[in-house]
């Protein structure tokens, strides 16, 4: 009797948790995120807790800096590793450094090189005026986190992906991640075709990955999946799956949709590929690039329960 | 019958659990004596787990799983009931309440302790509320000796992960989500487990969807789901078979819970559902049962007030 105890049910999927590359949690009574002025529907507390009340099922997560102010990115970090205590599945967290500041860059690149929860940097490059990352103090702090071992997550508009591609070929030893895939817009708008270009451009540089992520708020309201699951494509032909990463982008995702109908999106995306590539995008690659030393892995949905015990 | 320890708790609990909530009455009209001898039946068949609440059957369905165990050695079993939940929309999750809510339990199941007291059906609650008042009140009544483990209850299991994550739960019972039609609980286990967490699993027939018999009027399931299931069942009926036996192997002994808890109101139910786990589980015609029931797979309803759904927001 009990079989079926030994193989547990696999039919609906192998594997473990999906990871989430890219989440932010902030709260406001606690950092300032002067950002959020301009964002009301977003401005109050999105916390751990919070983002596990939103998921259809449970995934680990990379934290990605949230435009704290200035003088409280130390203490954002500080506050998401207490987090990361309490809630094992958060993985690693990708942190401010303002690159263009050798004084202040290269000593937190030190520091953050050598810190297991810190498992990338960004410095948010998509409000910087043309020519930005050609600054030699800021080309030089992007090439200090490849020596460091820290990928940069590199958020641009879809107009500053030539610019980006320049910025992956002068720092060849940096594993840059392209976030929300160069935040593409709509088909029909001018410049679509210009993304679709440059995005393969910048493709052809194998220092340069890119993350499923940020959609639903950069395409108009009334997109459909079926140009939605177009553009994930784009993507994906751009960079093969083995470069591609998911991502939500909660909880500024909630401005535009939910984290299912995000991660059915990416699925429905992923189907026309093999499922090992489905694999490697909603998790492996994450591990890849990032590399999250910090918590033991979580058991997956096929884990077998508790051990079994005869009775006496 | 076999045990399984619950969590990080130390209590050890039957891989099959009597649910009390029939004894109020839920699913029809019932003799007394035969609610008696149900409770009497499982205990010697090895059933160790009871779980009750003061909502079912306004009360009624604890005083008589109280008036069943009454002379039976209390070590003997492990004793389940809830706080919260006192009527169809009756809910109240203060502290106040929920420490009266023990104390009447502790008297209508003619105890001094319980094992584990669960916050009941939490979606209809505060979440905030259970987590920083039901659960510490429920703490306090662990140290006061009432109480020896305390949990939550409910259906939409991101709304139950939030209290956990929130504020530390020695268990977690949700309900018709790890069945033939719907296994989202699987995904959630290794996350409780990880978590130390118990993980019960409740109405493994899908609260009468999975049987030969069909559900009760009440059922909240969409009607394709429950299309699917009566197909399901007419499929076990053609092969012999009983869709609810099926239903029951499958959700006690693919194991991914500590106990799996089934109502029964009569002592030959209990019967048969032990001699149900104890036969061997009939893997072609689960196939075919799953291929049925595969278009609506893992589909469920909404439970509980809005704000404790998942966010549904499109601009």
């Amino acid at each position: 009797m009990n079989t079926a105890a030994e193989t547990p049910d696999t039919a609906e999927g192998e594997g473990r948790a999906v990871i989430d590359a890219h989440v932010h949690f902030w709260d406001p009574r606690r950092l300032s995120y002067p950002w959020l002025a301009e964002a009301p529907a977003l401005d109050r507390p999105h916390t751990a807790e919070d983002l596990v009340a939103a998921l259809p099922e449970p995934v680990e997560v990379i934290f990605v800096e949230a435009g704290a102010a200035v003088h409280d990115g130390h203490e954002e970090i500080e506050w998401v590793r207490r987090a990361a205590r309490a809630h094992r599945w958060i993985r690693g967290a990708v942190a401010h450094i303002p690159l263009e500041q050798p004084d202040l860059a290269l000593p937190a690149i030190r520091r953050y090189g050598a810190d297991p929860f810190i498992v990338g940097v960004r410095r948010n490059l998509q409000d910087e005026a043309a020519g930005f990352t050609a600054d030699v103090h800021f080309r030089a702090g992007v090439q200090a986190l490849g020596e460091a071992g820290l990928p940069f997550d590199a958020c641009v508009r879809d107009h500053q992906l030539p610019e980006l591609a320049q910025l992956a070929a002068a720092c060849p030893q940096t594993t840059i991640v392209l976030d929300h895939m160069g935040k593409p817009r709509s088909a029909q708008a001018p410049g679509a075709a210009a993304w679709r270009t440059a995005l393969a451009r910048l493709a052809g540089r194998d220092n340069v990955v890119c993350k499923l992520s940020g959609l639903s708020t950069e395409l108009p309201a009334d997109t459909s999946p079926a140009h939605a699951v177009d553009v994930l494509h784009a993507a994906l032909d751009a960079f093969g799956p083995a470069r591609c990463l998911y991502g939500s982008d909660w909880p500024v995702m909630n401005l535009a949709t939910d984290y299912s109908a995000w991660l059915d999106l990416v699925h429905d995306a992923l189907a026309t590929y093999p499922a090992a590539d489905t694999c490697a995008v909603l998790r492996a690659n994450a591990e890849r690039t990032y590399r999250p030393g910090h918590i033991a892995t979580s058991p997956g949905p096929t884990t077998p329960g508790p051990p079994r015990k005869e009775s006496a | 019958m076999k045990k399984l320890r619950l969590g990080r708790t130390g209590l050890e609990v039957s891989e099959l659990g009597f649910g009390a909530s029939p004894l109020g009455s839920a699913y029809g009209a019932f003799a007394e004596q035969d609610g008696i001898d149900a409770v009497r039946t499982a205990l010697e068949l090895g059933i160790s787990f009871f779980d009750v609440s003061p909502f079912y059957g306004s009360t009624g369905a604890e005083s008589l799983l109280g008036k069943a165990l009454r002379g039976i050695e209390r070590s003997s079993y492990v004793l389940a009931t809830k706080v919260g939940r006192y009527g169809d929309a009756e809910f109240d999750f203060t502290a106040e309440r929920v420490e009266r809510s023990v104390r009447e339990s502790l008297d209508r199941l003619g105890t001094d302790h319980l094992d584990l007291v669960q916050c009941h059906d939490v979606e209809f609650g505060d979440l905030d509320q259970v987590a920083e008042q039901s659960l510490p009140a429920l703490r306090s009544l662990q140290d006061a000796g009432l109480v020896r483990y305390v949990g939550i209850t409910g259906y939409p299991l991101p709304a139950l992960a939030y209290v956990a994550e929130k504020t530390p739960v020695d268990t977690v019972m949700s309900y018709c989500q790890y069945t033939l039609q719907d296994r989202r609980l699987a995904a959630w286990s290794g996350r409780f487990a990880e978590q130390g967490i118990g993980v019960i699993n409740a109405a493994p027939l899908a609260m009468g969807a999975l049987t030969g018999q069909g559900p009760p009027p009440w059922h909240p399931a969409p009607a394709r789901v429950l299309q699917r299931c009566a197909e399901a069942a007419g499929l076990c009926r053609r092969r012999g078979g009983d869709l609810a036996r099926l239903a029951l192997q499958f959700s006690v002994t693919t194991g991914v819970v500590a106990s799996t808890v089934v109502g029964a109101k009569h002592s030959d139910e209990v019967r048969r559902n032990v001699r149900w786990i104890g036969e061997p589980l009939d893997e072609r015609l689960l196939r075919e049962v799953e291929h049925v029931l595969a278009p609506v797979r893992d589909v469920g309803w909404s439970n509980g007030r809005p704000e404790n759904r998942q966010p549904r927001m499109r601009l």
